[in-house]
């Protein structure tokens, strides 16, 4: 892993993940998380009970919450399709919503550096307000830090986020045959950004894709046997589905040419050299549904803002245990491996 | 028509694949894909299950990032931690490691390395901020150096003082010279790079394949361009012929692009230039010129280093076509993507890195 | 080794540079290396330099000899 902590390790990809057993896991041990998963599923049991009855509602049994948090650091702070408020808002609210769970209430912490334009931040923070009002949420806490000019990159934001448990996701219940649907585009928020670094002398009408997806994803399982679901961020698809089949008998075919990619993230990816399923999405949700919901599952999605370009991208299949294997457009099989550290652009 | 997805036609992939075997039928055959490009997209798309088995393919040594040997990092995380420089680099660059670090491990230790998409972004950075010392990090064969050529033209019009280029300049035909000469690798036919052929021409290779009687095809980096390559490469085989072919004639020329050509010759000069894991070869480098010898990092700085190979490390015979990335014992186990011995773990276009993310 | 995309002029530019686009996204390049880009050409890009003119009925060329092919009869 090396000695000192470097850009890789924040990656979300391969380096990420060492890093967060080999340090953080392993000296947390028994007080650690249970899994690794976007966020954490509580029983409040006994001490819910009892409030509960107190207010007359016996019979009813304790809600689980759940619980997540999440960091926020990008450059530049404020791009087409949202700025880094956007991002605290539905990356966390989207992490609560991929757990099943329907999201209430956010935490806001942010660190600002010396320096930054108090209008800049007033615009980051109507942005919260707006993306938290259209997740139905409320900012119920807060905390603001500011440290020395060239301490911080403008803004650090974390949110943490608490909602209820509607519907547990069930991996275990995943087979072959079941069916994996993404809610739209792949790639554009990675893509965009990329194309906005300092000097690069690419232009496109892409946008981030970041939005909240708690509203699109519950009515999918108000209606829908949903066995797994997941906002497939840093690393991209193919990262997020390596996450999925790691370790289990079954593992994932995807079908190249089904898989929604807008004109300009292909036209990004070939100019730059880079694949956009490993490209980061912000408002995007993979579902693995049985396969006779298929069609009902995407039937919803298409009704929703978020959802209008969703697919069918692959099945579970026993033939791969434990692997993304990708139906290339040339008929060909590759398998697809998790992301090792942030792609920058191939030139040569 | 569209020149990208026309040449990713299944269909049309499998009538290639069908006529290749057709033409190797049970003879067995090594060729090389000598540029990393061409290794990429043959992993990407898994090329090789449209191959018959008996035809082998060997990666090559055309991957600037394989080939720049472990001192010019070295030098690199010099200028950027020593010097202060600010250092641009193409960002395959990033990640390979050098003897003590590598340039994303310099970033961490203070240096100011920034990746870039065009060696332009650095001369524009040197002339807004003129206090500060800029090096470019030029690697490249000769598709990248004519545009390297360009920008120091440039920077010398307008008296750029705070620019140089910090050059690792490769030739392809004397590379290829080597490899034919020593008849380690025993490759019977080669396929040539599309894009460095775009500059110096079909013509470039004409006396080797008459010297060493053997055929080359200029190969695109579609997936039917290199399908389309293989199978003019396997008939002249097949044929006993050793031709001089182009199968990617919508982008390459008899004479090359001589713009081009007149830029490299009035920027640099040819040298003997060493090649990871080939060693020294005669006339495979470039160096700059005494005319423009300000702007050459080398000569500017008075640049300190202690390099040596890591051990156990063989991507040489890798480069040369002798092994195999399954033949190193480090391969996806001491050695990675993420923690890389050797510099075909590090580019997307070396062989091992292509192997280990497309692997089965 | 060298990562060059085709890309369609779109633009010229003062001081030999200019736009070009592919998938609907525009990239600004040098034209040095070429003589007379004309817009709607479609050139190879490299490093964000034009590298060469790519020829549209040698592509057109190329396709229509794989597509010749008699696959198994040869």
């Amino acid at each position: 892993m090396g000695v000192k902590i470097i850009l890789g390790h924040g990656s979300g990809g391969r380096m990420t993940r060492e890093l967060v057993r080999d340090v953080f896991c392993r000296h947390l041990g028994d007080v650690g998380p249970e899994s690794l998963d976007d966020g954490a599923v509580l029983d409040c049991g006994a001490g819910f009970l009892a409030c509960s009855r107190a207010e007359g509602q016996t019979g009813k049994s304790a809600p689980q919450l759940v619980f997540t948090t999440d960091s926020y650091v990008v450059s530049p702070l404020e791009f087409p399709g949202g700025d880094i408020g956007t991002l605290a808002v539905c990356g966390t609210v989207n992490d609560l919503a991929v757990m099943g769970a329907r999201p209430l209430w956010l935490s806001l912490g942010v660190i600002l550096e010396a320096g930054l334009e108090i209008q800049t931040l007033e615009r980051i923070v109507k942005s919260i307000a707006e993306k938290a009002r259209e997740a139905g949420v409320k900012i119920v806490c807060g905390d603001t830090k500011v440290v020395e000019k060239g301490k911080g990159d403008g803004i650090f934001i974390n949110t943490a986020g608490i909602g209820v448990l509607e519907k547990p996701m069930r991996p275990e219940t995943i087979k072959p045959g079941d069916k994996i649907i993404v809610s739209g585009t792949v790639g554009d928020h990675g893509m965009a950004l990329l194309t906005l670094r300092k000097g690069f002398p690419l232009k496109s009408n892409l946008k981030s894709d970041c939005a909240p997806l708690n509203e699109m994803i519950l009515q999918v399982l108000g209606k829908v046997d949903v066995k797994w679901m997941r906002d497939p961020t840093r690393g991209g698809l193919a990262t997020a589905l390596n996450e999925l089949t790691e370790g289990q008998p079954w593992g994932v075919l995807l079908e190249e040419d089904g898989i929604p990619l807008s004109e300009a993230v292909c036209g990004v990816s070939e100019l730059l050299g880079l694949d956009p399923l490993y490209s980061a999405n912000e408002g995007k949700a993979i579902f693995v549904v049985p396969a006779g919901s298929a069609e009902n599952t995407l039937k919803i999605l298409k009704k929703t803002s978020c959802g209008q370009n969703s697919a069918v991208i692959g099945t579970v299949s026993g033939d791969f245990p434990g692997k993304t294997v990708l139906h290339t457009q040339m008929g060909t099989l590759r398998t697809l491996g998790i992301l090792a550290s942030d792609p920058l652009p191939r030139i040569c | 028509m569209n020149l990208l997805n026309d040449f990713r036609n299944a269909k049309l992939a499998r009538k290639l694949s069908a006529a290749i075997a057709d033409a190797v039928g049970d003879r067995t055959f090594s060729i090389m894909e000598v540029c990393g490009g061409q290794t990429h997209t043959i992993y990407k798309y898994k090329l090789r299950e449209m191959l018959p088995p008996n035809l082998r393919l060997v990666s090559g040594p055309g991957c600037p990032v394989c080939v720049t040997p472990i001192e010019y990092i070295d030098k690199a995380v010099f200028l950027g931690l020593e010097e202060g420089a600010s250092i641009f680099t193409f960002g395959d660059l990033m990640r390979v490691p050098g003897t003590t670090m590598s340039l994303e491990k310099a970033v961490a230790e203070g240096a100011d390395v920034q990746p870039v998409y065009s060696p332009f972004q650095s001369l524009e950075f040197a002339k807004a901020n003129p206090c500060q010392q800029v090096v470019f990090l030029g690697i490249g064969f000769e598709t990248t150096l004519p545009g390297i050529g360009l920008v120091i033209l440039e920077a010398q019009k307008a008296g750029v003082e705070n620019f140089s280029v910090l050059l690792s300049a490769k030739r392809v035909p004397p590379v290829l010279e080597a490899l034919l000469s020593s008849g380690s690798a025993e490759i019977a036919g080669f396929i040539t790079p599309g894009h460095v052929t775009s500059i110096i021409g079909t013509k470039a290779y004409d006396a080797l394949c008459c010297t060493y009687n053997v055929p080359m095809v200029v190969g695109g980096f579609e997936p039917l361009d290199l399908l389309g390559a293989i199978l003019d490469l396997v008939r002249e085989l097949a044929g006993e012929r050793s031709g001089n072919l182009n199968a990617y004639k919508r982008a390459v020329s008899w004479e090359g692009n001589v713009k081009a050509q007149r830029v490299i010759d009035e920027v640099f000069i040819e040298k003997d230039d060493e090649l990871r894991g080939l060693g020294m070869i005669p006339k495979a480098g470039y160096g700059i010129r005494e005319a423009f010898a300000q702007f050459d990092a080398d000569r500017r700085f008075e640049i300190v280093t202690d390099s040596h190979e890591p051990k156990g490390c063989i991507c040489g015979e890798i480069l040369c076509g002798i092994k195999g990335p399954s033949d190193c014992p480090m391969f996806g186990k001491a050695c990675t993507p993420d923690s890389p011995v050797g510099s075909c773990m590090v580019s997307a276009e070396g062989a091992c890195n292509a192997a280990f993310l497309y692997k089965d | 080794m060298c990562l060059a995309v085709p890309v369609k002029v779109v633009e010229l530019l003062d001081g030999q540079m200019a736009v070009g686009e592919q998938l609907g996204v525009q990239v600004e390049f040098s034209t040095a290396l070429l003589d007379d880009v004309k817009l709607g050409d479609y050139v190879l890009v490299h490093t964000g330099i034009a590298i060469e003119t790519l020829d549209e009925d040698e592509a057109q060329e190329t396709l229509n000899i794989w597509n010749e092919l008699n696959a198994g009869g040869e």
